[in-house]
């Protein structure tokens, strides 16, 4: 059944398509902002560490079932797995109204001046794709600001003299450190380092008509029990959703975006959330589903004139696919360091994310969100116990007296790192699954080991009578910070989309997510890919009355 | 034809009676398990003890882990069950075979000597199609971790036993948020 | 003979129709008053908590006496236990997830008031009968707050929505919160069950005696709506609370204090008598809300002298003094009256 035409069709209400929704309902474009999910609601997952966003042993809270939407993943010896988000490997972004900016741990890091330039700064990296974006910092500045503004951040640069300069001051003061926090400030302080409060998207005062922050205990992996963590599902979604041009269509799986001869997008294919199928026509479509649904989507959108895929006639559609391998040191302390006031991680330093000789990139070092009882059984020095009465003792003894300093490494980009569709696996709907394969470069476990190595240092400085580090960075990427599937570039032969997010060949055709990252920088990506959805839906916004885009 | 006799009504009256009377035969006959045979679940409660034994806190069974495992294997974890049906019945092969004894019926030592030559992969040549005794070793010590420190609300942590040892205050006591700092 | 056959066919009809009734009459009124392991315990899903009530103090009591009968309420509780059927038919359901609804849940509240009148009444006089309206339609505290989950957790824990299906926030229209449902408005946000667990291990009325004489049982639980469970009240950690400088303060480790202050809540430095919180300092430092709240009422009047002489040693009269804490300008504030307030040389 056909749906009444509207100006835009979004795929996906998360970080980036939330964003693109409203700049173009504000903007008087009517809207149909289409998510897979429902709309979050506390109540139904609150305090559970096994149906937490971030453990998922029986159930993701926010998304998706994990009966209905398989994966396959390819280890590298080639073995097939098909994989649930409840078992293991499947690279889960939440799948609600707001997607992952509902449950995750918020911080709320803009990108340096060198993550866009990489390959201009250190030159090219044998069996990668690095290349530098096709913007710049500064041209992305405006819209960090802007998500900084609207979306509510808390923060101060004033002590990181590695933060690229900003125009504007974050909205809200920042989070004062917790008792590790300070530990590992004054650390870090005497080994000559530059540690600072890490910012994060929630509310230090009251904001937007929100409140404070109330320091909850199980805050990353989850929802916030008084609305003080900020995302899109209630900052500009609601202002969306108020100017009476946007309609959001909740559990409603895509199937496909219709191509037509022309090479235009005329509109998408979709399930209803009785699994009706309907046809809604759109004169644009913007596609945010996260770098792995994305390219899935593409991929199942055959035409003729893309039988590949859209926009895939170059092959570049799913490659690329990086994430964050999480790298650095535990360690022991003889007195409480935790006081596990939440959400845990308060102090971060940025010194080892360039310059570092020896390094391609680097990442941030920051303490960790809590560690909620049944991740720590986990966490042990090489050689413990694995139950029993020592595994045991070892849980009330050092619950509160483990410190973790970790960070996220930039990866380096590689072309064999992918997402590709299954045609074997169908989900409950019918549509090929994602299938992920490839391996992480090998420099970025060189990278792990670097800054796992400098993160041991911070936390012997620190006074640790025992640590060990967890060096991270080998195997299959992706994950929650999953990026680059839909690169951004000016050659459409080595990347999929332009500057603006507007696929090389289909004109009406737009992306608005990680999947536009050329690289995914040593920072958690949730802030550039809200400045990516300002950067995109502000350029079809201003563009639009004076189009090409129009099809019918 | 003959009329409805007074024979007729008393039948008539008796079946009626008689079904009402049988209802309670579709009675429920206590079952503690929805997945385990008792056997079978002291097993698990055995292994699982050893794997978070009593000390000065509550252990395994105190907390009832068993149940978690239980329910979780009827509903969430439906594909282990294959897992745990025959690695228990691997496992008690192992141990008659060394001990002729079930696991359950060992000294605590002699359990704990199964378990490391388990987790070793020492037991693998009692092995099943698609399983083994390490694998499923570590999948009853994953599952047993999630029953004793996960929420009660699944079947195991008994009021809240694991957070009391951790001392980890629950709920989360919060005053109202009108503060600004 | 097509009308003799037709009349038999009735009057087989008939006589089954009436020994329907009969037998259903008497099974029905049988029913109700016979043990639960005769009647509800044989739905599997009911027995653990039919088990629990066994232990409990409401042991003497039938099932039907407190959750009413298929009769008990019109339609209404025909529909309710026609469903019950169905869903045990079904097997669609377990133990843990059966949850009384609030309406269930308010019905079997008021059958408690049959037997416990006089703590009902206290609590009707108290603050903690507050209804929707009053706590969700109070324009002061409004002006303050926005509606989130959060809300649920200390006043209408017992709801079956969500905050944003209770109320409506729009400042520009509504000039604030306004419920969606007026139905809700009157009904308690702190019913009984927010603090008593009815089927709680528990002993009868009367057979606790202390040197002989009746004691009432004091366990409490809280109800905890996030988890749609109760914790036992003793088994609650005491917060470690501090004053404005840093310094530890003896908080009351008494079951029923550590229930007061999960609503009457610090913030989350666990400052004494920051936000709602009135951990008692001073004086009166580590003893527990309920040495001078009643506990149903809250009443506090002349609960001075439950300790205290009529007449303090300084000559004052305690039954007089302004003790309240919402005077800021009472010199005997009650939480944290010191010595030094009316001694000047100590």
């Amino acid at each position: 059944m056909n749906k009444k035409r509207v100006n835009a069709v979004v795929i996906g209400a998360g970080a980036g398509g939330g964003i693109v929704a409203k700049e173009l309902a504000v903007n008087g474009l009517s809207v149909v902002l289409f998510e897979r999910g429902k709309w979050p609601v506390y109540d139904e997952h609150p305090n559970d560490e096994l149906i937490s966003q971030r453990t998922e042993v029986l159930g993701s809270p926010f998304g998706p079932d994990h009966e209905k939407n398989p994966r396959v993943v390819v280890e590298a010896d080639g073995r097939r797995h098909i994989v649930t988000p409840i078992a293991g490997g499947y690279s889960n972004n939440a799948a609600c109204v707001g997607s992952g900016t509902v449950s995750y741990g918020a911080m709320a890091w803009r990108f340096m001046k060198e993550d866009f330039q990489l390959k201009t700064i250190y030159g090219p990296v044998e069996g990668s794709t690095l290349e530098d974006w096709p913007i710049t910092y500064d041209d992305l500045e405006p819209f960090y600001e802007k998500a900084e503004w609207e979306i509510g951040v808390s923060g101060d640069d004033a002590s990181n003299p590695f933060a690229p300069h900003r125009r504007k001051k974050q909205p809200m003061p920042p989070f004062e450190y917790n008792h590790e926090g300070t530990v590992i400030y004054n650390a870090a302080k005497r080994l000559g380092l530059h540690p600072f409060p890490i910012p994060m998207l929630r509310n230090s005062v009251r904001y937007n008509q929100r409140p404070a922050c109330i320091r909850n205990r199980m805050c990353c992996g989850f929802a916030c029990p008084v609305d003080a963590k900020n995302g899109t599902q209630n900052t500009v979604i609601p202002i969306a959703l108020k100017t009476g041009n946007c309609e959001v269509r909740t559990q409603c799986m895509i199937a496909e975006i219709v191509i037509n001869e022309k090479g235009k997008a005329e509109g998408v294919n979709y399930f209803d959330e009785k699994n009706k199928g309907h046809f809604q026509p759109a004169d644009i479509v913007v596609v945010s589903g996260g770098a792995i649904e994305t390219a899935r989507l593409l991929l199942n959108s055959k035409s003729k004139l893309f039988p590949r895929g859209a926009g895939n006639n170059y092959d570049w559609v799913g490659r690329n696919l990086q994430g964050h391998a999480y790298t650095g040191a535990f360690g022991l302390f003889d007195y409480d360091i935790l006081d596990l006031t939440g959400p845990g991680a308060t102090v971060a330093l940025c010194d080892f994310n360039h310059h570092n000789p020896g390094m391609v990139g680097g990442g941030l070092l920051a303490n960790e969100f809590n560690r909620l009882p049944y991740l720590y059984t986990n966490i042990r020095p090489p050689g413990s116990a694995r139950w029993g009465i020592d595994h045991k003792k070892f849980q009330y003894e050092m619950y509160r007296r483990t410190s973790q300093v970790v960070g996220p490494i930039q990866e380096m980009p590689a072309f064999d790192s992918r997402v590709t569709v299954d045609d074997n696996v169908k989900d409950f709907w019918g549509l090929p699954v994602a299938r992920l394969s490839g391996s992480r470069h090998p420099l970025d476990y060189e990278n792990c080991r670097f800054l796992s190595a400098k993160a041991e240092e911070i936390l012997k400085e620190a006074g640790a009578y025992h640590t060990w580090q967890s060096v991270g960075g080998r195997g299959l990427s992706g994950g929650q910070h999953q990026a680059g599937t839909a690169r951004m570039g000016n050659d459409k032969k080595t990347s999929v989309v332009n500057r603006f997010g507007q696929m090389h060949e289909i004109d009406n055709l737009f992306i608005a997510d990680g999947s536009l990252m050329v690289n995914n920088g040593g920072f958690n990506p949730a802030l550039t890919i809200m400045a990516l959805g300002y950067w995109v839906g502000g350029y079809i916004a201003n563009n639009f009355s004076s189009t090409k885009f129009r099809t019918g | 034809m003959d009329k409805f006799s007074r024979r007729d009504f008393i039948k008539t009256s008796g079946i009626v009676a008689g079904g009402l009377l049988l209802l309670p035969c579709c009675r429920y006959t206590e079952q503690p398990y929805r997945f385990f045979s008792p056997e079978e679940a002291d097993c698990i409660i055995a292994l699982s003890e050893q794997i978070i034994p009593h000390d000065k806190y509550p252990g395994a069974t105190d907390a009832g882990v068993i149940y978690y495992i239980d329910r979780q294997l009827s509903s969430v974890f439906h594909y282990d069950q294959q897992t745990y049906r025959l690695g228990i019945e691997s496992m008690q092969l192992a141990c008659n075979d060394m001990h002729k004894k079930l696991f359950q019926d060992l000294p605590v030592s002699a359990q704990i000597m199964v378990m490391e030559e388990m987790e070793a992969g020492n037991l693998n040549k009692y092995n099943w199609p698609g399983g083994n005794l390490s694998s499923f070793f570590n999948l009853v010590l994953k599952h047993t971790m999630q029953a004793f420190y996960g929420s009660p609300i699944h079947g195991g942590n008994k009021d809240y036993m694991s957070f009391e040892m951790l001392q980890i205050d629950y709920p989360l006591v919060i005053g109202q948020n009108r503060y600004n700092s | 003979m097509a009308s003799k056959a037709l009349r038999k066919i009735i009057l087989i009809f008939v006589s089954v129709v009436i020994v329907l009734v009969i037998v259903t009459g008497v099974g029905y009124s049988w029913w109700n008053n016979a043990m639960p392991e005769k009647t509800c315990m044989q739905c599997h899903e009911i027995v653990p908590s039919a088990e629990k009530w066994y232990a409990s103090a409401h042991r003497d009591i039938r099932c039907a006496e407190c959750h009413g009968t298929a009769f008990s309420n019109g339609i209404h509780s025909l529909k309710e236990k026609a469903g019950m059927v169905f869903q045990h038919v079904n097997r669609k359901v377990e133990h843990e997830n059966i949850h009384l609804n609030e309406m269930q849940l308010l019905e079997t509240m008021e059958r408690c008031v049959g037997c416990h009148q006089s703590e009902f009444a206290r609590w009707k006089a108290g603050g903690h009968s507050v209804t929707y309206s009053e706590v969700f339609e109070d324009s002061a505290h409004n002006a303050m707050e926005t509606p989130y989950w959060d809300c649920l957790r200390c006043h209408g824990m017992f709801y079956d929505g969500n905050i944003k299906t209770l109320v409506y926030d729009d400042q520009e229209k509504l000039g604030g919160w306004a419920l969606k449902n007026t139905e809700q408005a009157n009904l308690p946000t702190i019913p009984c069950m927010a603090c008593h667990k009815m089927h709680a291990e528990n002993i009868p009325i009367g057979e606790v005696k202390e040197k002989g004489i009746v004691k009432r049982n004091k366990a409490v639980h809280f109800y905890i709506r996030s988890d749609k469970r109760y914790q036992r009240a003793d088994r609650l950690l005491p917060v470690a609370m501090v004053d404005k400088s840093g310094n530890k303060v003896d908080v009351s480790n008494d079951p029923a204090h550590k229930l007061c202050i999960q609503c009457h809540s610090p913030n989350f430095k666990r400052e004494v008598n920051s936000e709602d919180d009135r951990t008692p300092t001073g004086v009166h430092e580590g003893i527990s809300c309920v040495a001078c709240h009643e506990t149903h009422s809250n009443d506090v009047s002349k609960s001075c002298c439950n300790c205290h002489h009529i007449i303090s040693n300084c000559g004052l009269d305690v039954t007089q003094m302004n003790t309240t804490y919402l005077d800021i300008n009472s010199p005997n504030n009650i939480h944290s009256v010191t010595c030094t307030d009316c001694h000047d040389n100590l």
